[in-house]
């Protein structure tokens, strides 16, 4: 073997020691509840179940149904099964699909850094910077889970959030980008009513790395997923079509589908004047 | 209501759906799928299985978001 050879062995050897001492893993899971309104029309708020994963030096935000179907999914394909082996796997023992299956990973891929994932169709994938909320701390005091809470409130991005914080548990982090307090926020609910997390549980304990699925993404800026997934609900068939699958759909009645527009309930707004 | 949805599916998937593309002349084939809520849509043949779940995730939030 040349020195050559052998000096760019070596060199991969510490690339992946490197890299394998970069990784996260989960010391903390914490459990919510989730109900969130997907568009403005609609009445109902759409369940879910979400789980903060937080590691020595990022955290995980996602949704337990969407991973546990996208569990069954990869085995199912792994071992050469078909769509419908999937569909019939997911009626046996899949959850609910998840209405909101976007992924926050705080300080990931580095500190300071945020990577936010989500799917319309496909899956898009940005980093943005971490921009901690302006909290002002609140009187009045409750118990969750067992702990005590204390109360703050946030203007963020448009919404107008009200939280419980436990300094209980010392974890500057908490549902979806919401972080900062000076403990694990537990109950965060925005003023409109369009978006509660409440938390149901939390487990200690070494529960595997804090990593991004491995999928294609197509990397997106914020604003520029915001109109992805404005103009996706203005016309579900046409935005699939432009992608190249163009699709016919019929209602239950077998009547052609005639989608109105619509407009999504974002937990964020970062465009400030939306044009089509 | 839902032997209706049965029986439009099973023309849709066992007959094999072709409709003739009137520029090409070209017989396409397709595949339709039903979502939670009922809604049927019809997906061109060549879509791969993972393809389709993700047509069919997109669907199940457009159509049964509510």
């Amino acid at each position: 073997m040349s020195s050559k050879n052998l000096f760019i062995i070596v060199c991969c050897f510490a690339m992946h020691v490197s890299a394998q001492s970069e990784m996260d893993t989960t010391a903390l899971r914490v459990s919510y509840v989730s109900k969130m309104r997907t568009m403005e029309d609609v009445k109902n708020l759409s369940n879910d179940e979400k789980v903060l994963d937080i590691g020595k030096h990022s955290s995980h935000f996602y949704s337990r149904w969407k991973e546990h179907n996208n569990a069954i999914m990869d085995s199912i394909f792994s071992r050469g099964g078909t769509y419908q082996d999937y569909r019939s796997e997911l009626e046996k023992t899949g959850f609910p699909n998840s209405m909101t299956p976007f992924h926050v990973f705080k300080n990931y891929p580095k500190k300071g850094l945020l990577t936010y994932t989500d799917k319309v169709f496909q899956s898009f994938i940005y980093e943005e910077p971490m921009e901690m909320p302006d909290w002002k701390l609140s009187e009045g005091d409750t118990v969750v889970l067992g702990y005590h809470c204390k109360k703050a409130q946030t203007t963020f991005r448009g919404r107008t959030w009200n939280v419980w914080y436990t300094m209980d548990i010392p974890y500057s982090d908490g549902p979806w980008k919401l972080y900062g307090l000076p403990g694990l926020i537990l109950h965060a609910a925005d003023a409109k009513g369009d978006f509660i997390f409440d938390c149901i549980g939390i487990k200690q304990g070494n529960m595997g790395p804090i990593v991004l699925r491995k999928e294609k993404y197509v990397n997106c800026t914020p604003q520029e997923f915001e109109k992805i997934r404005r103009s996706s609900l203005e016309n579900p068939d046409l935005y699939l079509k432009k992608i190249g699958f163009p699709s016919k759909g019929y209602d239950a009645k077998g009547r052609p589908i005639v989608y109105k527009p619509r407009i999504p309930c974002l937990l964020e707004y970062v465009l400030k004047n939306y044009k089509k | 209501m839902k032997k209706m949805k049965k029986i439009f599916l099973s023309i849709a998937l066992l007959t094999s759906a072709f409709f003739v593309n009137k520029v090409q002349a070209t017989p396409i084939k397709l595949k339709a799928f039903m979502t939670f809520c009922g809604t049927i849509h019809t997906i061109e043949d060549t879509v791969s299985d993972k393809t389709m779940a993700a047509i069919f995730d997109y669907y199940e939030y457009m159509d049964c978001g509510d």
